[in-house]
């Protein structure tokens, strides 16, 4: 017999007995059968040690029978035995399994932070159902030796917002391992306890790195007006994952002397990477001038500065710059046309862009011609013959960026395509992409023209593409 | 800009632009006059370009007393730029994060 159930929400949980027969499932219908508007039946099998192979033809039946009423069955906590013989059965792909923690006791509960697939979970479970009872177990385990415990107890309680505990959570500040220290610098953040603001000025010292970065992200956080000058600090360090911090962190704070601080930075840093980041963050501050900057940028030395540049153009929505973007599509410089293309394709709508880019095509280098191509599938003016035009292009990455974007643009002008380059382009990732575009759009008939080119295509990867459409439609 | 559409037990806000102190406290206010009256409150973040650290406080703060009345606060949409900020941030652990509204209403 089940040993207990209960009904919340149109979900009828029940948990059963340590080894449940056949019967048991019986029971569980016409208990089933007396309630109404029943959507999930969660049969919680965390007292369950073994159920013999011929009951588990019980469970099934139930699925069965229940799933034609429109009722979802759910296994939660199912124990490693049950599981290893549904595996060995090959059921599991039958059964939707998970975890239900209100079934647990709060003991039970905590014993999963010394788990960690599960810590994390448990603890936003906690969080979100905190009662008195927990409260009072999380408040043991800041006394708990255990650092793990510890750690994930702070965690808990920051998510919780429960300030209780925030003279403890300050002295765990102090503490020798760093992952308390870490978790106890992040939550009071969370907190806004700015009374701990002066310790964690001192954590940015500290030899570990998560340890420096939960303390500045607690001081951007409870930032005032003072904060971003003291920050700085961290960009003169020379560990770069340092300076990346101080950099992430002023961008939060996103004050007029945070942007000062960060375009300053900029003209002195030499790591391409760190600049790359300060070009990212500075696209978060209004700052007119910005554009004029980020175009200059495109120039840089340093794909990586050019990269962040565009993006943070298009952040900034920069539409006056187009027309500088347009005369650098043919720059002789072939990452700076590559990136203005690339912008372009994000920042323009009308057709004087698509124009323009398709009267520079012949005139460029297969880089900037792939960038068109894309940019013209963003832009969406129907171009569809020019694209059209290039299907037949001797290279099979123009061909197959062609088909994208006149999929972007002309459904059916792509779908004809689709159809004919699947069956005779002699490029297989031409074929995968028109698979993808048959795939997506679902004409009539879709299913069994891919059904047909499963068996005709010789090229495993189509084959792969093919089933995954034929798999997730079915 | 904020806009709050009724869904019920549920209040939907929609937020343009940067999310800063400013924003914060009018959510803060806004929400305060329905509280009492739902569930469960959804933001979208859908047209949300930013969010700095005194917006975070802002939210913070909200979760905080949304939760102490036993009422559930969902964030949804948010673009990959603010996705990182909160997983930087640590947030994305305080917050429930649903990428589009249909979930973030279940």
């Amino acid at each position: 017999m089940p040993i207990n159930f209960s009904f919340n929400n149109n979900i009828l949980k029940i948990i059963l007995s340590s080894s449940p027969v056949r019967r048991d499932f019986t029971d569980i219908l016409k208990l089933a059968s007396n309630y109404k508007n029943i959507a999930q039946l969660k049969l919680d099998l965390s007292h369950t040690d073994y159920i013999r192979s011929q009951d588990i033809t019980g469970l099934i039946s139930l699925k069965k029978i229940i799933a034609e009423n429109g009722v979802q069955l759910l296994l939660t906590n199912v124990k490693e035995g049950v599981y290893q013989l549904l595996e060995l059965m090959d059921l599991l792909p039958y059964f939707n399994i998970g975890i239900d923690y209100s079934s647990f006791s709060c003991d039970e509960l905590l014993a999963f932070f010394s788990d960690p697939d599960a810590a994390q979970q448990v603890s936003d479970y906690i969080a979100q159902n905190y009662s008195s009872a927990l409260q009072v177990k999380l408040y043991e385990l800041l006394n708990n030796n255990d650092p793990i415990y510890k750690e994930w107890a702070i965690l808990t309680m920051g998510k919780a917002h429960d300030t209780g505990m925030i003279s403890h959570i300050r002295e765990a500040l102090n503490h020798d391992a760093s992952n308390v220290v870490r978790a106890a610098a992040i939550v009071t953040g969370w907190l806004n306890d700015s009374c701990s603001k002066e310790k964690l000025y001192e954590l940015l010292k500290s030899n570990f790195i998560d340890v420096v970065s939960a303390a500045a992200i607690s001081i951007a956080l409870m930032a005032n007006d003072a904060d971003p000058e003291r920050l700085k600090k961290l960009l003169a360090s020379n560990d770069e994952r340092i300076r990346m911090i101080g950099i992430n962190c002023l961008g939060l704070i996103n004050d007029e002397h945070s942007y000062n601080i960060l375009y300053k930075h900029f003209l002195k840093e030499h790591s391409e990477t760190v600049r790359a980041n300060v070009v990212k963050t500075l696209s978060f501050f209004h700052e007119k001038e910005l554009g004029k900057f980020f175009v200059s940028l495109l120039e840089d030395s340093s794909t990586k500065v050019q990269e962040a540049a565009v993006n943070a153009l298009i952040r900034i929505r920069a539409t006056d710059k187009i027309k500088y973007l347009i005369k650098k599509v043919t720059d002789k410089n072939v990452w700076v046309g590559y990136f203005a293309t690339k912008a372009l394709g994000a920042l323009c709508k009308d057709a004087y862009c698509a124009d323009t880019l398709i009267k520079h095509y012949d005139h460029v280098r297969l880089q900037i011609k792939l960038a068109i191509l894309d940019s013209l599938g963003k832009i969406g003016i129907d171009c569809s013959d020019f694209l059209y035009s290039l299907l037949e292009d001797t290279n099979y990455d123009i061909r197959k960026e062609a088909l994208n974007a006149l999929s972007l643009i002309n459904k059916e002008k792509a779908l004809a395509a689709a159809y004919n380059l699947l069956e005779k382009d002699d490029n297989w990732l031409v074929r995968i992409k028109a698979v993808d575009i048959i795939g997506s759009y679902k004409p009539d008939g879709f299913l069994n023209l891919l059904k047909k080119r499963l068996y005709a295509d010789n090229n495993k990867y189509v084959k792969q593409k093919i089933l995954e459409y034929l798999e997730n439609y079915v | 800009m904020l806009e709050i559409v009724d869904n019920g037990k549920t209040k939907i806000i929609y937020i343009g632009g940067t999310f800063n102190f400013e924003v914060g406290l009018e959510l803060k206010e806004k929400i305060g006059e329905y509280m009492h009256h739902n569930t469960l409150f959804v933001i979208s973040f859908k047209d949300i370009s930013f969010i700095n650290s005194s917006g975070i406080r802002e939210l913070l703060d909200l979760h905080r007393i949304l939760a102490s009345n036993g009422i559930k606060l969902h964030l949804c949409e948010l673009s990959e730029d603010i996705n990182e900020l909160f997983s930087f941030t640590g947030l994305d652990n305080v917050f429930k994060i649903y990428s589009d509204e249909t979930s973030a209403l279940e």
